[in-house]
């Protein structure tokens, strides 16, 4: 065709195919790493949720949903939801307020050394936790532990048990040692949030009657919302998936009193050898992780 | 004593000094506009008068009660920012209620008197949206209704109109006008911008390096600046000057001798004249719509620039040899005002008919020396 129009469509149509396939190959390497670290690993744990077998089990026996009616009846699943659920709760708290607390403190309440100190609340997120729980590990032993001693030296007594070997105070401990890590991140979150609410904003408060708790209620916290917002999600979905504090300080124990999902699916998978069951385990917990992460896209987007 | 009394106001940061012992008064329901270069303390002034920067001495008695240590939410002043400061996660309506929640009333009046506020500002059919939903010129007006809703004893503005587009500034411009007449309330405004200054104040302030340089009606400031940098001040184009010296002086007349041109300028000289003497540096000004064709002293020079702007037309002229004392220009010109259309070209020989009426003169100390006499004082 020699029309202009014939002409322009043949271009138009070329462009559109080379668009169409740069798109493909740019998402190719993310398509894939996806493919093999998420969606066929989370596939074989849904299939392998419905069959019983063992690390070294020559076959698998197809069980249904059996695996999960035993989740529903197994008292130690349900307890190490409820752990998670301290964790995650707890942690929010912790986390989320002590950060808010420290973040206004380091936006406002201080005029010098803010940098040092935000520097200082923020170097625990940089280590891996692996290396925090085995710090706190040695600092909570109850014979070189410097815990023990600090509380001997203003005359309390330390727990008999220990502090991680007794099971009503083991699961606050470790709640404790995850927010002493991860606070500096929530800190810093916030701290940001904070410093994007123009002074002026605080100043009209200040004209309209609202300065100190008053400005902190009506002016810093909704404008912060959406931060905190996402703050939360990240600490429930950090609270759910939490695996690695909780092995390094107690392996899941004393009775199981801080057996969360993650080390409850590592215990049936690899000590127990009872591999369906846990990937029905990890299935629950995929569930979870996915609504929570459902909910945080649906919020960030509002936001 | 006056409504508003502003005494020996200092405001010091560590070692500079952003107020320099400023006193004024302010009579109720005046427009008072305070101007001045960026830097001079005309914001920090308003700021110190709101109570969100604690000045360093002085006193401020507002309706016979000291303030000056009050909070700013009891000192019975409201303030409109130049970003607005809106609440954005709050309605227009309760933007404008919030001082009135914060004071504790309860919520028919506030809800009475956010109706009202934006029945004045014509924004009731915004009251239930978000800031975000609303033009900047709504906004502002959201701004100045959350001001009128707490009816305070003053408002201060703080360069309120510097975020809107010019034909909204000029609209803003009378429509603050005609509130202020409708309200009758005591306003003190900040701003660079002089023409607001010109067209909104009862009184202007000029401020300068922290001290007041002047305080008079718009008129009376423009007619009769106290020194050369309030004549520079007020006036677009500003005003021409160049460098003089006095040849030959009496008590009517002094022979202003200029560097290039062979003929004196004659100047009458009144009883409202500063001391001169003979051989005295001396700036020369002429204010742009001054410069006519008719004065017998004349500058030959010749076009560089030509804006014509329809009912007006300015020209931009080089008088070589005679240099104009502008310090912001890369080529010192002069600037002549038309009130009329004239075709023209560049590069085309005009003369500059200075009127002797017309010319002020500052001594080297910036002070003015003398006044042009044409100028019907206000």
């Amino acid at each position: 065709m020699n029309s202009p129009f014939g002409t322009q469509k043949q271009a138009g149509g070329r462009r559109t195919m080379s668009s169409g396939a740069s798109n493909a190959i740019l998402l190719l390497p993310a398509l894939s790493l996806c493919m093999i670290f998420i969606f066929v690993p989370a596939m074989l744990a849904i299939s392998g949720s419905l069959y019983s077998y063992g690390l070294t089990s020559p076959t698998r026996d197809f069980v249904g949903l059996g695996n999960y009616i035993k989740l529903v009846q197994d008292s130690i699943f349900w307890v190490s939801l409820k752990n998670n659920l301290i964790i995650v709760f707890g942690s929010i708290v912790l986390q989320i307020g002590i950060g808010c607390v420290l973040a206004a403190i380091l936006d406002r309440g201080i005029t010098f050394g803010s940098t040092f100190f935000r520097t200082i609340i923020f170097m625990p997120v940089i280590v891996s936790a692996v290396a925090v729980a085995v710090v706190w590990l040695i600092i909570l032993d109850p014979n070189i532990g410097m815990l023990n001693k600090i509380v001997q030296s203003v005359g309390l007594t330390p727990p008999s048990l220990g502090w991680l070997g007794d099971p009503k105070i083991s699961i606050w401990i470790v709640l404790g040692v995850a927010a002493w890590q991860q606070t500096g991140f929530m800190m810093v979150l916030i701290l940001a949030g904070l410093q994007g609410v123009p002074q002026e904003r605080y100043e009209a408060a200040a004209l309209d009657g609202a300065r100190g708790l008053r400005a902190f209620w009506y002016i810093t916290l909704p404008s912060i919302r959406n931060i905190l917002i996402v703050a939360v999600l990240i600490t429930t979905i950090g609270g759910f998936k939490v695996f690695d504090f909780v092995f390094v300080l107690t392996k899941g124990g004393p009775a199981n009193a801080t057996q969360v999902l993650g080390t409850y699916t590592y215990l049936q998978a690899f000590t127990l050898g009872n591999l369906g069951y846990a990937n029905a385990i990890a299935v629950v917990l995929l569930l979870i992780a996915v609504l929570i992460g459902w909910l945080q896209l649906k919020v960030s987007r509002q936001a | 004593m006056s409504f508003l009394e502003i005494t020996n106001i200092v405001k010091d940061y560590g070692a500079f000094r952003a107020i320099n012992d400023v006193s004024f008064s302010v009579e109720e329901g005046e427009f008072i506009v305070m101007v001045g270069p960026s830097g001079c303390g005309k914001s920090t002034l308003l700021r110190s008068l709101a109570g969100l920067e604690d000045i360093t001495s002085g006193s401020l008695i507002l309706g016979g009660r000291d303030i000056t240590r009050d909070e700013p939410a009891d000192r019975g002043v409201a303030m409109v920012f130049q970003n607005y400061a809106l609440y954005p996660h709050m309605t227009v309506a309760q933007n404008m209620g919030f001082g009135l929640k914060m004071a504790g009333q309860s919520k028919a009046d506030v809800k009475v008197a956010v109706e009202r506020a934006a029945k004045t500002l014509r924004i009731t059919d915004h009251l239930h949206k978000r800031p975000k939903m609303l033009s900047g010129g709504q906004r502002q007006r959201v701004a100045i209704g959350r001001a009128i809703t707490r009816s305070p004893d003053v408002f201060l503005f703080d360069e309120p109109l510097s975020n809107l587009d010019a034909s909204l500034r000029a609209q803003m411009r009378v429509e603050l006008g005609h509130l202020h007449a409708e309200l009758g309330a005591t306003m003190i405004y900040v701003t660079h911008d002089q023409v607001e200054a010109m067209t909104m104040a009862s009184r202007i302030i000029v401020l300068n390096g922290g001290d007041i340089e002047q305080i008079g009606t718009p008129l009376e400031l423009y007619n009769k600046p106290a020194n050369r940098f309030v004549a520079e001040f007020l006036g677009s184009p500003r005003i021409n000057l160049f460098d003089g010296k006095i040849a030959a002086i009496n008590a009517q007349t002094a022979s202003i001798k200029i560097d290039g041109i062979a003929d004196h300028l004659e100047i009458s000289l009144s009883s409202d004249s500063g001391p001169m003497a003979s051989g005295d540096k001396v700036t020369v000004g002429i204010r742009p719509e001054s410069i006519n064709d008719t004065a017998p002293w004349k500058i030959p020079a010749k076009i560089s620039v030509i804006e014509s702007l329809g009912r007006e037309t300015l020209f931009y002229v080089n008088a070589d040899p005679v240099k104009t004392l502008d310090p912001d220009a890369k080529d010192p010109l002069f600037a002549v005002h038309k009130s009329n259309q004239i075709t023209a070209q560049i590069g085309d020989d005009i003369s500059l008919g200075i009127p002797q009426e017309g010319v002020f003169l500052f001594n080297e100390a910036g002070e003015t020396v003398r006044y042009p006499i044409t100028q019907t004082a206000p």
